[in-house]
C-alpha cells in the first residue's frame, strides 16, 4: 500500500477546520475518523464536488462525512485506497492524472482491494465480471467492478451489495420467461445461489421482528447457550431450541414477535463473487425441490450484531423438516426439500389402508358369497332329498 | 326395478370433472413432492399442470355450490338433526357394512332424489365438500402465489403451516379416492351406481302399490 500525503499538514488542517464553525463536520458525524481523514473531508464533503477528467467528463468527489463514518472502511482511513497527495489533488490538470477516465480510475482502484478482501477478489478474478474486464469492447466497459456493487465509501456489514438487478434490469422478466413464481424465487433465492453454481450453498433463517432485520444491542446469549457462535464445532440448535430462542426474544420487551425468515444463499459470502456465465446458472428445479438437496445440509440462524456485522449460530438441518418447527420456521417452506417427514409416514399409512381396507372387505364379501350359496346349495339338496 | 333421478347433470358433469381433476392434483401433487424421488413428469411441468388444473377445480366447485345453493336439491346435503335418529341410521349403516353386506341383506338406507346419502355418506359429503375441499382452495390460492397475499399467508400462519394444512388434505383425499371407487360397488350390482352417475338415475326397489 502506497503511503498518503502530507499527514502533518492534513493534522494541521484538520485542527483549524475544527475551530471554524459551520465549516467542520460535526463530532458525531465524524465519530472515529482520523485527522487524516477529517482534512481529506475537509475537501470532499461538499455537495456537488467533483472534478473534470480527461475526456471531458466529471468526476465526483463527494463523500459524506457522516456514511464514511458509519461505513466499515471508516477504520481503514482514505489512505487504505487512496494514494493521492494534496498536491496530486490540487495542482494535477486532468491530462496529467494515471487514469483519463473514471472506469480507469475505479480499475486502477480495485488493485487495492485485495489487500484486505483476498478471497473475495480471488474469487471476483475467476468469474465472469473478470473475464468480461479482459476482453476488449463494450461489456469490457460495462462489467461490474468492485465499486459498482460496494459503497466504498458507504459501505455497511448488512446489506451490503448493490443489488444485482441495478444493472441487470431484464433480470426479472427473464426469470419469469421459464422460472414459476420469480419473483418469490428472487427474494428467498440469492442470484449467486443459483449464478456461482459450483460454491455450496446454505439456508440462513434470519431473526425478524415484524418487518424490520432484528438488530441486537449485545451479542445474543442465547446462541452461545443454545447453539454456539458459528465456525464453533459446538451442538447447533435443534427445532426445540430454536423455538425457546424465539420465544424468548419474543419475551424481552418486543414490540412485536420475533421470526424466521429463510433465504437460500452461499455459505460463503467471498465466495459469492465467483458467478459464472448465464449458461451455467443452476436452472434444474430438482437442484434445490429434491429430498437431501445440498443447498439445505446447511442451515444458520443469524441476527444483526451491535457492530452491524452478522451473528450466526448452526442449526439442525432437521430444523427444516421437523413437525415441531411449524411455528418457528413458519416462513420458509421449499416445496418437495423442506418437507414435513412426519406427513409422509401418513400418507404411507393412508395409502396402505386406503388400498388394503377395500381389497380385504371385497375378498370377506366373495368370501361370503361363496358361503353363502354353497349353503344354499346345500340347503337346496336337502330340501330336494327330504 | 323402478327408475329414480338422483344426479341431476350439473351434479354429474361436476362429478367427473372433479374426478378427473382429483386424479390430476393428486399425481402432480405426489411428483411435486417427491421430485428425486419420483421423476415422471418434470418438476416445473408438474407445477404448472398443479396450478392450472388447481383453478380448474376452483370453477368446479362454483359450479357444484352455485347448484345447490339455487336448487331444492340442497336438501341432500341437509343434516339429520334429531341426534337419535342420526345415530341410529348410523348404526345401522355401520352394521351394515362390517355384517350385513357379507350375509347377503339388503342396504339399509333407499335411496330418493332428495335423500341420495346414507348417514355415513351424508357426513362424510358434508366435512368434504363444506370444510376440506374450500379449506383445501384456500391454502392452495395462497401457495399459488404467495406474494398476490402477504396479508393472509403471515395470518394463517405463513407457507410452512399453509402446505402442511394443504399435504393433510390431500393425504385425506388420496385415502378417499382410494376407498370411494370400491364403496361404488356396494349397490344391488357392482356397477349399479357407477351407471347412475352417468345417467343420472339409480335403480331402487319397486315401491309398493
Amino acid at each position: 500500500m502506497r503511503r498518503p500525503f502530507h499527514l502533518a499538514l492534513a493534522a494541521a488542517a484538520a485542527s483549524l477546520l475544527l475551530l471554524v464553525p459551520g465549516t467542520a463536520p460535526a463530532a458525531n458525524e465524524s465519530a472515529g475518523l482520523s485527522d487524516d481523514d477529517l482534512a481529506c473531508l475537509k475537501c470532499h464533503d461538499r455537495r456537488g464536488f467533483e472534478q473534470k477528467l480527461a475526456d471531458g467528463k466529471p468526476r465526483a468527489l463527494y463523500v459524506s462525512t457522516e456514511k464514511f463514518a458509519a461505513s466499515v472502511h471508516r477504520k481503514d482511513g482514505c489512505a487504505a485506497c487512496h494514494s493521492e497527495t494534496e498536491d496530486d489533488c490540487e495542482k494535477k490538470k486532468p491530462g496529467e492524472r494515471a487514469f483519463k477516465t473514471r472506469r480507469e480510475h475505479s480499475v486502477g482502484l480495485m488493485k487495492g482491494c485485495i489487500d484486505c478482501h483476498k478471497g473475495s477478489v480471488l474469487a471476483y478474478e475467476d468469474s465472469v465480471h473478470a473475464a468480461l474486464l479482459k476482453k476488449p469492447g463494450d461489456k469490457a466497459d460495462k462489467t461490474a467492478l468492485c465499486s459498482d456493487c460496494h459503497g466504498s465509501h458507504t459501505e455497511q456489514f448488512f446489506e451490503a451489495a448493490i443489488k444485482c438487478e441495478s444493472c441487470h434490469k431484464e433480470s426479472v422478466k427473464e426469470h419469469r420467461d421459464w422460472l414459476p413464481k420469480a419473483e418469490r424465487h428472487l427474494e428467498t433465492v440469492a442470484c449467486e445461489a443459483c449464478h456461482a453454481p459450483a460454491v455450496p450453498r446454505r439456508v440462513n433463517l434470519r431473526l425478524y421482528v415484524g418487518a424490520s432485520p432484528l438488530a441486537v444491542r449485545a451479542g445474543v446469549p442465547q446462541f452461545q447457550k443454545a447453539g454456539g457462535p458459528a465456525g464453533a464445532q459446538t451442538a447447533s440448535l435443534d427445532s426445540r431450541a430454536l423455538l425457546g430462542l424465539l420465544k424468548e426474544l419474543s419475551e424481552e420487551g418486543a414490540a412485536a414477535k420475533t421470526v424466521l425468515r429463510g433465504r437460500l444463499e452461499l455459505r460463503s459470502q467471498e465466495e459469492g463473487h465467483r458467478l459464472a456465465e448465464k449458461g451455467k446458472a443452476i436452472k434444474d428445479c430438482a437442484a434445490c425441490h429434491r429430498e437431501g438437496a445440498e443447498a439445505f445440509r446447511s442451515v444458520m440462524i443469524s441476527v444483526v450484531g451491535p457492530d452491524g456485522k452478522t451473528l450466526q449460530a448452526p442449526a439442525d438441518q432437521k430444523v427444516l423438516s421437523s413437525l415441531a418447527s411449524l411455528d418457528s420456521v413458519g416462513g420458509f417452506y421449499v416445496l418437495g426439500a423442506s418437507r414435513i417427514k412426519l406427513l409422509d409416514t401418513l400418507l404411507l399409512l393412508v395409502f396402505v389402508g386406503g388400498t388394503a381396507g377395500p381389497l380385504t372387505h371385497l375378498s370377506l364379501r366373495a368370501l361370503a358369497r361363496r358361503i353363502r350359496e354353497k349353503r344354499a346349495a346345500r340347503e337346496r339338496g336337502e330340501a330336494k332329498d327330504g | 326395478m323402478d327408475q329414480e333421478y338422483v344426479h341431476p347433470l350439473p351434479v354429474r358433469l361436476w362429478h367427473w370433472a372433479n374426478m378427473a381433476f382429483f386424479v390430476i392434483l393428486i399425481l402432480t401433487g405426489l411428483q411435486i413432492r417427491y421430485v428425486g424421488s419420483v421423476d415422471v413428469i418434470p418438476f416445473r411441468a408438474s407445477v404448472l399442470i398443479h396450478n392450472g388444473v388447481g383453478l380448474a377445480l376452483v370453477a368446479n366447485y362454483a359450479v357444484w355450490l352455485g347448484f345447490y345453493l339455487f336448487s331444492d336439491k340442497k336438501k341432500v346435503y341437509h343434516p339429520i338433526l334429531n341426534p337419535m335418529q342420526y345415530f341410529r341410521e348410523t348404526f345401522r349403516q355401520i352394521r351394515f357394512y362390517t355384517y350385513g353386506i357379507f350375509a347377503g341383506e339388503p342396504n339399509p338406507h333407499h335411496v330418493s332424489a332428495y335423500h341420495k346419502f346414507n348417514p355415513l355418506q351424508l357426513i362424510t359429503y358434508q366435512v368434504i365438500m363444506l370444510i376440506l375441499l374450500p379449506l383445501q382452495i384456500y391454502t392452495g390460492l395462497l401457495m399459488w402465489d404467495v406474494k398476490r397475499f402477504p396479508g393472509l399467508v403471515a395470518a394463517s400462519g405463513g407457507v410452512r403451516v399453509l402446505d402442511t394444512v394443504h399435504v393433510v388434505i390431500f393425504i385425506v383425499f388420496v385415502g378417499y379416492v382410494l376407498v370411494h371407487p370400491y364403496l361404488t360397488t356396494m349397490g344391488h350390482t357392482p356397477g349399479a351406481h357407477l351407471k347412475a352417475m352417468v345417467t343420472g338415475y339409480e335403480e331402487v326397489e319397486d315401491k309398493p302399490g
